[in-house]
């Protein structure tokens, strides 16, 4: 018996959310490789800042399939700024930045999904599978390297 | 997937009392403590005593296994006991006393992720609390990605090709 391909509930709003749109990542310090930087020193982002949601975490937000946050810049940029995004969560994470066409060169889908005080809140899902596989992870991961927007601090300097 | 010729590391022949057990060994019946912090982590499986990583490992998945729950600013969960379990045996398993060891981290489900990353190449596994661990490799000859068992590539091969220990 043939296996259903897997349909995403989520909406690719290409049309919305257009290719050239960067959408902002926090990422957690333990995601950060200092071993490995830039030519500017800045750390690479390591692929596992790029997971969806756990099971349960989407559940408790109600959406219907794991998928990952991301903050829409020019929404932030309409109401605040991108540091405000890092205000509650300590010096030591980061801000990274994709744009909506390279997640969807990794097939990979964008729908603006507002929630309470987030306007600019919206999710990047996997347009294929039920949950990002890491060859999408390394790519988002890749892609997000060379757009960094706040740096943390070396944590070892 | 790359499919150059690698050299195996060699495995060191232990005599029966230079192999001490994990916690949960079958053939002891009572798991022993592989930590002094309140939690323990049990592997089915033996190890040499000079394997000096272990207490490594463990010290780390049990920091893992204590994240405050939303760690990642999305609301992720810490490491579940399980998956700690399931991470320490698989190492046990496929690395070396002098192995290179992996960067571990947390998934966002409450697994956790291993990684050995240079340039050239990354390994990582994904190691859940219940379900089958997956495996992505990237290296000079392309990418491979699926679940971990027996019909993927091994694991101690790729381990040596990246990091040459």
């Amino acid at each position: 018996m043939a296996i259903e391909p897997y349909q995403s509930p989520f909406a690719d709003e290409v049309d919305v959310i257009l290719d050239d749109e960067w959408l902002l990542r926090r990422v957690y310090p333990g995601f950060l490789d200092w071993e490995h930087r830039d030519p500017d020193g800045r750390p690479r982002v390591k692929a596992g800042a790029f997971q969806d949601y756990g099971e349960e975490q989407a559940v408790k937000l109600s959406y219907e399939s794991p998928a990952m946050s991301v903050a829409i810049r020019c929404l932030v940029d309409a109401v605040t700024n991108p540091s405000e995004l890092l205000a509650t969560f300590g010096p030591a994470y980061g801000l990274v930045a994709i744009t909506a066409g390279e997640a969807r060169a990794l097939n990979q889908g964008v729908m603006w999904r507002p929630v309470e005080g987030e306007p600019w809140h919206a999710i990047v899902f996997d347009k294929a599978v039920r949950r990002r596989k890491s060859t999408a992870q390394s790519g988002l991961a890749l892609a997000a390297t060379q757009r960094w927007l706040i740096v943390p601090p070396d944590p070892r300097s | 997937m790359a499919s150059a010729p690698v050299v195996r590391p060699t495995r060191n022949v232990l005599s029966d009392n230079e192999w001490r057990p994990a916690g949960g060994a079958s053939t002891l019946g009572v798991p022993a403590m592989l930590s002094s912090r309140n939690v323990q982590l049990s592997a089915r499986a033996f190890w040499p005593r000079s394997w000096f990583w272990i207490d490594r490992i463990t010290d780390r998945l049990l920091d893992l296994m204590h994240l405050p729950t939303g760690w990642d600013s999305y609301g992720a969960r810490a490491v579940k006991r399980e998956a700690a379990d399931r991470t320490l045996q698989l190492l046990i398993n496929v690395l070396d006393e002098w192995s290179a060891l992996p960067d571990l981290l947390a998934t966002s489900d409450g697994g956790v992720l291993l990684e050995w990353f240079t340039p050239d190449q990354e390994l990582r596994i994904d190691v859940p609390a219940t379900g089958t661990p997956t495996m992505f490799y990237r290296g000079p000859g392309g990418t491979w990605e699926g679940d971990l068992d027996e019909g993927s590539p091994d694991v101690r091969e790729l381990v040596f090709r990246i990091t040459g220990s």
